[in-house]
């Protein structure tokens, strides 16, 4: 059981459409801001809403890595340079030694922008990709750690998750067991996705783009908002004195069923949080809060409610906070952590945004208006395309 | 220190299609030969899922099922580890050709074949597991963090894991700024020790060593031409059935101390 050793998220930083850091992130929540825009990622000509980061496209990376330089990359730093992580970062070194602190990230596009970008550049289909296009330092997965291991000056063991929407979640697992398994003593975990065309056409294929905001939970729910972001989480082994909040456990599971949509019942959903409250050592009655998946899919919304409603019945506050950042794909998993952590902090649970008629058939109670309110353990859920599940239960340790 | 028993292993690269071929030519049995890969059978999904895989997928969940064949184990309980630099380059390449077109013409089947976790996504729906499946990248070096994530998986979970380690051919234009030169998959079925098998111990990460070559010039060209490939040194002992210390290239400079304790 993870409680026996449980990790200390001892610092924290996210950047997504809703602002720049934690405090930018929480003010918009506090305030009923939302993110969402109407879609003016050019060239992109779809009639759908983005959560689309302002000033992206201006942030510089670090000169001596300039051949990373990619949107993806650029939110990576921009991220890494909030909230006095960086500098949190360079104490664990000072504590544990760089190599001794891993990482690992998720991401589901990593920089495919930059080869979108050098295909329309070419000539013709025999042509070649333009001359200063980079390939293994922007579009390729690994780039987005590889970078940040540089930025950051670790050299410990690195790598990056990719599983789709559930890729920033699983991170945590993956962290956790390379500190059990002595392979480093800390470990910066997070993900990073940002906005290019492959997501956005491809996700308008599936027809599982909404032409409004998304309205998670929402009777006329009619898809997603794809957004981009970036999140940050230290870990450390608790100690006295180390932060009280803390991952308390996680939960994997595949739905082993169709590659782009969940099992109807959500086998597998309700798989990931089982495993998740057996390693915190928890009841469902001991949990406080939910941040669900809720991504405003029919299909997911639908099948998340039937997981959730079978091992929590309708009691538990649950809420999407899609409607605030939309969906950040292989970001999701660490923007929806770090909102768990900020309502443990901060004593305020989200509302779900745009939600204007809950779907009758659903029975999961879903909070249209944020609230005040003390919480002590939150689970969030994170959901990806091929059925790939986890979910992730943070707390204090007292 | 963590540890696993190896249960099975299978290599799927042009000249070494299946571990019988591979042993014959790791051992110096046989000379490698350039041969281009046959058509590989999925026979572990049905027929409409097999319809949409991609060349990359059937390299990697090909060699998953020889390996799981090979062990005569039922994949339902097995969690797994999908390990791949690139992932799928043919799929991005069809996307982003079409992102190029006036109406950005993406094909649903391409997309959903385009995240990194397809092959994992596949592998469950084949096997009908429910257990954990990741999918990671570490770049060229994507063999050995896969090694230490389903190891890591094997010691703190007490679970079974497959690991498949593969990536295929880019296509045109991408492998012109891709070091890719041939195709290239692993897979190795681990699991708690076990007494009669053959255990895998990775010790830490060392810097400022050198990882472990291959004597044999075509193996170490095959070795460099692929991030699965950096698996050979551990293949070859396993083939001459040495118990050995290697050193396998990792993240940000190190290497990984991996002891093999053979056992027939």
């Amino acid at each position: 059981m993870i409680t026996k050793s449980p990790l200390s998220l001892t610092a924290y930083t996210l950047v997504n459409a809703l602002g720049q850091g934690c405090e930018a992130v929480f003010t918009a929540l506090q305030q009923g801001r939302s993110g969402l825009r109407r879609c003016d990622f050019e060239p992109a000509e779809l009639d759908t809403w983005i959560g689309r980061v302002d000033g992206v496209e201006d942030y510089p990376v670090p000169k001596a890595l300039a051949e990373y330089d990619c949107r993806n990359n650029r939110l990576a730093e921009m991220g890494l340079n909030q909230d006095g992580f960086r500098q949190q970062v360079e104490a664990s070194i000072k504590r544990y030694g760089a190599h001794r602190v891993g990482l690992f990230l998720g991401t589901s596009t990593s920089g495919i922008a930059e080869t979108e970008v050098a295909y329309r550049y070419r000539l013709s289909d025999d042509a070649s990709l333009p001359s200063d296009y980079r390939f293994s330092t922007t579009h390729n997965p690994y780039a987005l750690s590889d970078f940040c291991c540089r930025s950051l000056g670790l050299t410990g063991p690195a790598t990056v998750v990719s599983t789709a929407c559930s890729s920033s979640a699983k991170v945590f697992a993956a962290a956790y067991r390379h500190i059990q398994a002595g392979f480093c003593d800390a470990a910066v975990v997070g993900g990073v996705d940002s906005l290019c065309l492959s997501t956005l056409y491809g996700f308008n294929s599936l027809d599982l783009l909404s032409s409004e905001p998304c309205r998670p939970w929402d009777q006329q729910r009619a898809g997603i908002s794809i957004g981009e972001g970036a999140g940050f989480v230290l870990l450390e082994p608790h100690t006295e004195g180390s932060s009280e909040l803390a991952l308390l456990g996680y939960g994997e599971s595949s739905d082993g069923y169709h590659m782009s949509t969940p099992h109807p019942q959500g086998r597998g959903a309700v798989l990931a949080m089982q495993r998740a409250l057996q390693s915190a050592g928890l009841s469902p009655q001991q949990v406080d809060y939910l941040n669900l998946h809720g991504t405003a899919t029919a299909a997911n919304d639908s099948a998340e409610d039937m997981a959730v409603s079978m091992l929590f019945g309708s009691e538990l506050m649950c809420s999407s906070t899609k409607g605030w950042t939309g969906h950040t794909l292989g970001a999701a998993g660490i923007t929806e952590a770090i909102i768990c952590c900020l309502a443990l902090e901060r004593d305020f649970v989200p509302a779900t945004l745009n939600l204007e008629q809950p779907d009758p058939a659903f029975n999961t109670q879903v909070l249209r208006e944020s609230k005040n309110r003390t919480i002590q353990t939150a689970l969030s859920n994170s959901f990806g395309f091929g059925g790939n599940n986890c979910s992730l239960v943070f707390g204090r340790i007292s | 220190m963590i540890s696993a028993s190896l249960y099975s292993v299978a290599v799927c690269t042009p000249g070494m299609v299946g571990w019988e071929a591979a042993k014959a030519v790791l051992r110096g049995d046989e000379p490698w030969a350039d041969q281009p890969l046959p058509p590989l059978k999925i026979e572990m999904l049905a027929a409409n899922e097999r319809r949409r895989l991609t060349p990359t997928i059937k390299l990697a969940l090909y060699t998953a099922q020889e390996a799981l064949r090979a062990s005569g184990l039922e994949g339902e309980d097995i969690s797994a580890v999908f390990a791949s630099s690139n992932g799928d380059l043919d799929v991005a390449d069809r996307i982003c050709s079409a992102l190029t077109e006036e109406a950005r013409p993406v094909s649903p089947t391409q997309f959903h074949n385009s995240v990194h976790n397809a092959p994992a996504g596949y592998w469950s729906i084949a096997t009908g597991s429910q257990e954990p499946s990741s999918s990671i990248s570490a770049g060229d070096v994507s063999f050995s963090a896969g090694l230490l994530e389903a190891m890591s998986q094997v010691e703190v979970e007490q679970e079974m894991v497959m690991l498949a380690c593969y990536d295929s051919l880019p296509p045109f234009p991408l492998s012109e700024v891709e070091s890719i030169t041939t195709p290239f998959a692993v897979a190795l079925l681990l699991g708690p020790l076990q007494k009669g098998l053959s255990k895998l111990a990775l010790q830490n990460r060392e810097y400022e060593q050198v990882a472990t070559t291959m004597a044999c010039p075509a193996l170490e060209q095959i070795r460099l031409a692929n991030p699965a490939a950096r698996s050979l040194p551990l293949l070859e002992s396993l083939a001459m059935g040495r118990t050995q210390s290697l050193l396998l290239p990792s993240v940000n400079g190190g290497c990984l101390a991996l002891d093999l304790d053979y056992v027939d």
